[in-house]
């Protein structure tokens, strides 16, 4: 009978435990503080930490706590790369929290926000035409997201605020438990998929800085417009049926967040080069967008609207490079806040900037 | 809280140094007890009231059925138990699913119906305590439990910690005798113990989590058509995260146990080497297997009332451990295959009365066979709905569609999948106590230590809730 009844189980093995658990501790030990050491003389940190449900939940529950004087940025990857949020943070005087979650459509999440009565700040929104057409597609690493933070965010003590504390504190002090590269991979990965990979580095703040100078760009340009191409051969137009439904379903959720006194603005992050084409053959904003922001109840931005948004070069024609964030960030600020003309932190009688409606 | 968390090595270590420290055998148990509602009501403090319910519940009935020899009496009291445990676990976890077929069904012939919505949060762990209370009331139906037992024994059976909330699932008559004397715990327990943990971290943080589960994610979750070779890559990598990851986790809670010189039953025995279907069921989530089979198949007749009775039984029987795992039809498919497979297996071996056993295939070809349909399988199990696995199974014969995944993720879950059907032809008829006190002391310590620097430098890398905490 294969029961390891333990106290009567002849198969636990007995010997030798105390040494070997000492012997553990100190190589262990040792092992981990030699890679430590490693890690930080050969900067192997700065390729930074991967983002989990654990974290964008920490984020969420932050989000709840805000008030009135804080910016929730929602959407995809654009504004997890567009926007320096410690810049936006000091030019506005108001806390910023990044709840964008990579390659995942958003409306779950502003759904969320509206149902949350205790969002009452600016939610900043990056959009396309398309990302406005999602709601209907739960299965999806925004809804597991969603599912972690619902399933956590009634704990006692708020478990997961303290796990995210503890893992925090250990990130402080061990670099290399922040780390994106491990011994495996720096052992193994070819160095060029190492730097590839390393390109990205997610902050704990879950803003992502991308260094495309550690990257063939013209191969990550190609293998993009690929990908947005998807299984066509070349982009052609999409019509979409009910358009002004989905506007009524955002609007509605924007009722709720306003009529509480929350603020949101919709932001179309730039694109270039094909990647633009092909979202405008297929999507015209004179058709889609424009339409969007005649309907809408909220302010929109269309960085084609704006010079100062438009002029960026954007390496795989989708994302900033962190040499343009900040700059992105400053002439963004400039266009929703009512402050950020002169860059102060916070205005002279102490309010937090406000946007410009 | 999971085993992976900072939160719970605190926990751990601070339960363990007051349980220790303590001498009472009462007063040890109630720290037990405190621990495991308290590590259960910092999920979800309203639902503490759920498992305390089904608790008290459970060992009303269970002690009174003990107490009385009157049949019909003792029915009644059967009968209320069952709708009282079954109740309440078919109320949070199958009420929404119920209804929504209701309002599906009634649409097809013309009616709207539409009620108000159930936005019900499943209670975690719900699946496995009901089984456990359940099991208390039957064996003493049964009368395989004949004594009452007090409510701090009973109460500990049911929530004791480490297996609270996904397994193994324990039987009255593993858990409760281990109740009445003080566990004498030795260096060997907590060694041991220790090891098990870490090599069950190990097989949930590493190996599931850091180099599977985000290919799996990959593949399933994407919006554009799979390649031939992604889908392949990720069923076996699914194969392979689901078995790290729920038999990580049972190894976790028997180590867990053990500190506190508690046995609990194994719940995986190299599953992957099996030789057919029954012997699949006879090595993967064991608990779950024996319950089900002790306490349905054999109720309902199992194998004694004609072969069309057996095989509907099995059927059947697996339809309902579909259900069990989730409130979707895809889980009874991934039931309902497997009852084809067993129904399928019995009537071969049945016919052709062990003239199939003498033919002269290699065992190593039936195991891989096995492995393979079994891999096949976790597709619905994965899925999250009907059109994802249709679309993966097409997908696995495609041989047009530009590869999503990179080769070193492909060369990585290939390796992983190889080296685990390797490790558990290896160890199939072998246990992995009798493997380590073969090894000398320094190669264990050496083995134990990279595993655990392993586990310190990828936690936190995508990590993930258990897959079975879902159930």
């Amino acid at each position: 009978m294969p029961i390891s009844i333990s106290n009567s189980s002849t198969r636990r093995p007995t010997q030798f435990w105390l040494r070997t658990w000492v012997f553990v501790c100190a190589l262990s030990g040792f092992s981990f503080i030699g890679w430590e050491f490693f890690n930080v003389a050969n900067s192997l940190w700065r390729t930074g930490t991967n983002d989990s449900e654990r974290l964008w939940a920490e984020k969420r529950i932050e989000a709840s706590q805000l008030g009135t004087a804080g910016i929730v940025l929602i959407g995809a990857s654009r504004i997890q790369l567009g926007i320096d949020t410690l810049l936006l943070q000091k030019m506005t005087g108001q806390k910023v929290i990044q709840l964008a979650i990579d390659g995942n459509p958003y409306i779950s999440v502003l759904e969320d926000l509206a149902t949350d009565e205790s969002i009452l700040g600016t939610i900043i929104v990056s959009t396309t035409v398309n990302g406005l057409l999602n709601s209907q597609n739960q299965k999806n690493r925004a809804s597991q997201y969603l599912n972690y933070y619902h399933s956590i965010s009634t704990h006692l003590f708020r478990f997961d605020t303290v796990e995210a504390k503890l893992t925090a504190i250990l990130r402080r002090y061990f670099r290399s438990r922040s780390n994106f590269v491990t011994p495996y991979k720096w052992a193994l990965w070819p160095k060029d998929r190492l730097a590839q990979a390393g390109y990205l580095k997610f902050n704990s703040d879950r803003s992502v800085e991308a260094n495309y100078s550690l990257v063939d760009v013209g191969k990550m340009y190609s293998d993009r417009v690929k990908r947005h191409l998807g299984e066509e051969s070349e982009a052609v137009y999409r019509s979409i049926p009910k358009f002004e439904d989905n506007i009524k379903h955002v609007n509605t959720l924007l009722t709720k967040i306003m009529s509480r006194g929350g603020r949101v603005v919709f932001v179309r992050f730039p694109t270039d080069k094909q990647i633009w084409e092909i979202d405008d053959t297929r999507y015209p904003k004179k058709l889609y967008w424009d339409k969007f922001a005649q309907l809408s109840i909220a302010r929109t931005v269309h960085f084609g609207d704006y010079p100062s948004l438009s002029g960026f070069n954007l390496p795989d024609g989708s994302h900033l490079d962190q040499s343009d964030k900040k700059e992105f960030t400053r002439e963004l600020s400039n266009i929703l806040f009512n402050c950020g003309k002169n860059y102060l932190s916070i205005d002279e009688d102490g309010t937090p900037c406000d946007l410009i409606r | 809280m999971t085993f992976d968390s900072a939160f719970f090595f605190i926990f751990f270590l601070s339960t363990l140094a007051v349980y220790h420290v303590i001498s009472s055998w009462d007063y040890r148990k109630v720290v037990l007890l405190v621990s495991s509602y308290f590590f259960y009501t910092i999920w979800n403090p309203p639902y503490v009231l759920i498992l305390l319910f089904s608790t008290i519940f459970s060992w009303v009935i269970g002690n009174k059925l003990t107490r009385t020899g009157n049949g019909q009496e003792r029915k009644i009291l059967l009968i209320l138990g069952l709708v009282g445990t079954l109740g309440l676990l078919a109320f949070f976890k199958y009420s929404a699913f119920l209804l929504d077929n209701l309002i599906q069904t009634l649409s097809l012939i013309g009616i709207s119906y539409q009620p108000p919505i159930l936005d019900l949060l499943l209670p975690i762990g719900i699946s496995f305590y009901t089984f456990q209370a359940l099991s208390y009331i039957l064996d003493c139906y049964r009368r395989t439990q004949v004594a009452p037992v007090s409510l701090t024994d009973f109460a500990l059976y049911v929530s004791f910690f480490p297996q609270l909330v996904a397994g193994p699932i324990v039987r009255t008559n593993e858990f409760l005798p281990q109740c009445r004397s003080l566990r004498i715990v030795t260096y060997s327990h907590l060694g041991w113990g220790g090891a098990l943990l870490i090599i069950g971290l190990f097989m949930k943080v590493v190996l599931a989590d850091a180099f599977l589960a985000p290919v799996v994610d990959k593949v399933y979750g994407s919006y554009l058509s799979i390649s031939g070779i992604d889908a392949w890559v990720a069923v076996f990598a699914y194969s392979g995260q689901i078995y790290f990851d729920f038999a990580g986790y049972s190894t976790c809670a028997i180590g867990v146990a053990m500190c506190f010189g508690f046995g609990l039953p194994d719940n995986f025995r190299y599953p992957y080497a099996s030789i057919g279907f029954s012997d699949f069921w006879r090595r993967w989530h064991i608990s779950l297997s024996r319950w089900i089979r002790d306490y349905l198949y054999f109720s309902v007749g199992g194998n004694k009332k004609g072969r069309s009775k057996e095989y509907r039984n099995l059927f059947m029987t697996m339809l309902i451990a579909g259900l069990w795992h989730g409130a979707s039809w895809l889980f009874v498919l991934w039931g309902g295959l497997h009852g084809i497979y067993l129904v399928l297996e019995h009537w071969l071996k049945k016919s052709f009365n062990g003239r199939i056993a003498a033919l002269p295939i290699p065992s190593f070809f039936l195991i891989g066979l096995t492995f393979f349909i079994v891999t096949l399988t976790w597709i619905p199990f994965r899925s999250p709905d009907v059109f994802v696995a249709v679309n993966m199974l097409a997908s696995l014969f495609d041989t047009e569609v530009v590869s999503i995944t990179d080769r070193l993720e492909r060369i990585e879950v290939i390796s992983i999948i190889v080296l685990l059907f390797i490790w558990q032809l290896y160890m199939r008829n072998r246990y992995v106590e009798h493997v380590v006190e073969r090894r000398h002391w320094v190669l264990r310590a050496i083995a134990l230590s990279v595993l655990v620097v392993s586990i310190l430098l990828v936690e936190g890398e995508g990590s993930r809730a258990y897959i079975y905490f879902q159930f």
